[in-house]
């Protein structure tokens, strides 16, 4: 897979959505991360032509997306956020219907489709009628809609969203095993930290519309291997604000607990000249493991600084 | 669970597909619209149509059927005799219509099944064509092809070629009237299940544009041109008009083509303004 995006902007009106965006999403299994109203799904949505391009452009497999959109969505699936059904339609008939219209024969579909009903887990409900589905069943339909022409890459747009734990639970070991098939590439669009951080091997983080940061999981979380869990005793305000001062990233509890980045040159001494120069008691200093959790707010965190 | 593991597996030796989207759309908005109510309709519409395959018969082979017309040597079924036939089925075309075409576009905007459609290969016009054909379909069942019928009756029971040779012509006015018909029709029940919030009030609304000025126009007589604001006059006049009958309003048909052609291009601008893969609030 190769999508390449390059000054990619997408507006609603006079409101931008995504902002020239420079971007090359990797082979294998990318999380786009980003808050609500970061950009995700107008990302997708543009690169699938469901939104008009203000600016930039935009290549899938070589091809651009303005010139051969109908060739490129032959390649692509998509599971949109939104409870999208075709009405009055079953589940296998729903998901033969896209199969056929992704390009296949009615046969191919429809053994397909039943295939990949149970492969989501709905063999048993296959027949019924897609509106009477749970939201989970939605959600579980949707990606059978998704895969059944067999892709080379996958958008998914909040495909645990709404669904109780078991299930999500479930959504997601079905999307990591997809996502491990060589010839399908899967791009995972969400706000919620842990489902990238278990699915993906590659993350793109914007905010604001903006490119953050992107990177390989590993990469990027070691990236901030200067991360210590501080537990002080005296005016921590105080000591928080030096930190600052000196490029330092600071999270606290608003009492007494912080979580300090160094900047890139800066060692844990910094920390105990904090303590020295603001007069506070270092009661704890640990080196602190970094979550994609911790990784995302300290972009979004470096992003917020740099806009100012 | 399945008891066995599923696996995903890539799609193996399965061939490409040659049909077009637009063919798969129409396909399957018609089996989804041949409902009990439809099917009862197609059966209330097939007594006229029993009703004139009688009078055929009986004007090629009996000899009371000429005297019905109560004029000597006057042919009883003529080009104007599939015109009449097409007029007498425009009350259950327009039910036909709201049956097969009020749903349509509204209940795919209502499920948000747009975005699916449109993030596979197919575009705008795909989709059109495809719901298009739904119309096309339940419209032809009910004008075109019971009139073809009647036609293809009226040479195989005929004595002699005398039929044939007066009214060559019918078929292809036939093809053009109906055509005519169920474009107008199907452009309008398609704009008005794009606009509506429910399948409900595109079914009233459009009952209301093809019958209200219609009623008008029969309650005040006496304006001249009040024919042109009415879709179903209209298309009677041209109807009149492609059958070589006398025109039944004073009005020149081509005006009443403009009103259809203006009926039709205004349709497409609502479906197009309305039949997007995201509706975008700005």
């Amino acid at each position: 897979m190769s999508v390449v995006l390059k000054d990619f902007t997408v507006k609603y009106g006079e409101v931008t959505a995504v902002d020239h965006l420079d971007v090359t999403f990797q082979p294998g299994s990318t999380g786009l991360l980003g808050a609500n109203g970061a950009g995700k799904s107008s990302l997708i949505k543009g690169l699938l032509g469901l939104v008009p391009l203000a600016g930039g452009t935009a290549t899938l497999f070589g091809m651009d997306i303005c010139a051969e959109n109908k060739e490129i969505r032959k390649s692509i699936g998509y599971m949109p956020e939104d409870d999208c059904l075709i009405p009055g339609l079953s589940g296998i008939g729903m998901v033969q219907y896209a199969g056929e219209l992704s390009g296949m024969t009615g046969g191919d579909a429809m053994q397909r489709g039943h295939e990949m009903l149970f492969l989501v887990g709905l063999g048993e409900a296959r027949y019924r009628k897609v509106e009477t589905y749970s939201r989970g069943m939605k959600q579980r339909v949707k990606l059978a809609q998704a895969i059944v022409h067999d892709p080379r890459l996958l958008f998914l747009d909040e495909p645990t969203s709404g669904m109780d734990p078991g299930g999500r639970l479930d959504m997601l070991d079905l999307i990591q095993h997809i996502s491990l098939s060589e010839k399908m590439s899967v791009v995972l669009a969400t706000h919620i930290l842990a489902d990238v951080e278990r699915i993906c091997k590659n993350v793109v983080i914007i905010h604001g519309g903006r490119l953050a940061t992107q990177g390989g999981m590993d990469e990027l979380k070691g990236g901030y291997t200067d991360a210590f869990k501080v537990r002080v005793e005296g005016d921590g305000e105080a000591f928080r604000e030096w930190l600052k001062a000196r490029g330092c990233l600071v999270e606290s509890d608003g009492r007494s607990h912080f979580d300090v980045t160094l900047p890139a040159a800066a060692t844990s001494d910094l920390l105990l000249e904090a303590s020295r120069s603001t007069g506070v008691q270092l009661r704890k200093m640990i080196p602190s493991i970094q979550t994609l959790e911790d990784v995302f707010v300290k972009t979004i965190e470096k992003d917020k600084d740099a806009d100012i | 669970m399945p008891i066995y593991e599923q696996v995903y597996k890539s799609r193996q030796g399965m061939t490409a597909a040659t049909v077009p989207a637009w063919w798969i759309i129409g396909r399957t908005g018609i089996r989804l619209s041949w409902k009990k109510s439809m099917v009862l309709l197609l059966l209330v519409s097939s007594i006229p149509l029993l009703f004139r395959a009688v009078q055929v018969y009986m004007a090629t082979k009996l000899d009371v059927a000429v005297d019905l017309t109560g004029e000597a040597g006057a042919p009883l079924i003529d080009a104007g005799y599939f015109l009449g036939f097409i007029g007498g089925q425009m009350f259950l075309l327009i039910m036909a219509m709201i049956l097969a075409g009020a749903g349509l576009v509204v209940n795919d905007r209502k499920f948000k099944a747009l975005p699916l459609y449109f993030s596979k290969p197919l575009d705008f016009r795909d989709y059109v064509s495809g719901k298009f054909m739904v119309i096309y379909f339940y419209g032809s069942l009910l004008t075109l092809i019971p009139s073809m019928l009647l036609f293809l009756i009226m040479v195989l029971t005929s004595r002699d070629l005398a039929f044939l040779k007066s009214c060559y012509w019918v078929p292809f006015a036939l093809i053009i009237f109906t055509s005519v018909i169920l474009v107008t029709m199907g452009a309008v029940i398609l704009a008005v299940s794009s606009a509506a919030r429910g399948a409900r009030s595109a079914s009233i609304f459009f009952f209301v544009a093809m019958t209200i000025p219609d009623l008008f126009r029969r309650v005040i007589p006496g304006v001249p041109g009040i024919g042109l604001f009415s879709i179903t006059a209209d298309l009677q006049q041209v109807g009149a008009f492609v059958f070589k009958r006398e025109l039944p309003f004073e009005f020149p048909a081509y005006w009443s083509a403009g009103v259809l052609a203006a009926v039709i291009i205004i349709s497409y601008v609502v479906i197009r303004k309305r039949v997007k893969p995201e509706e975008v609030v700005t």
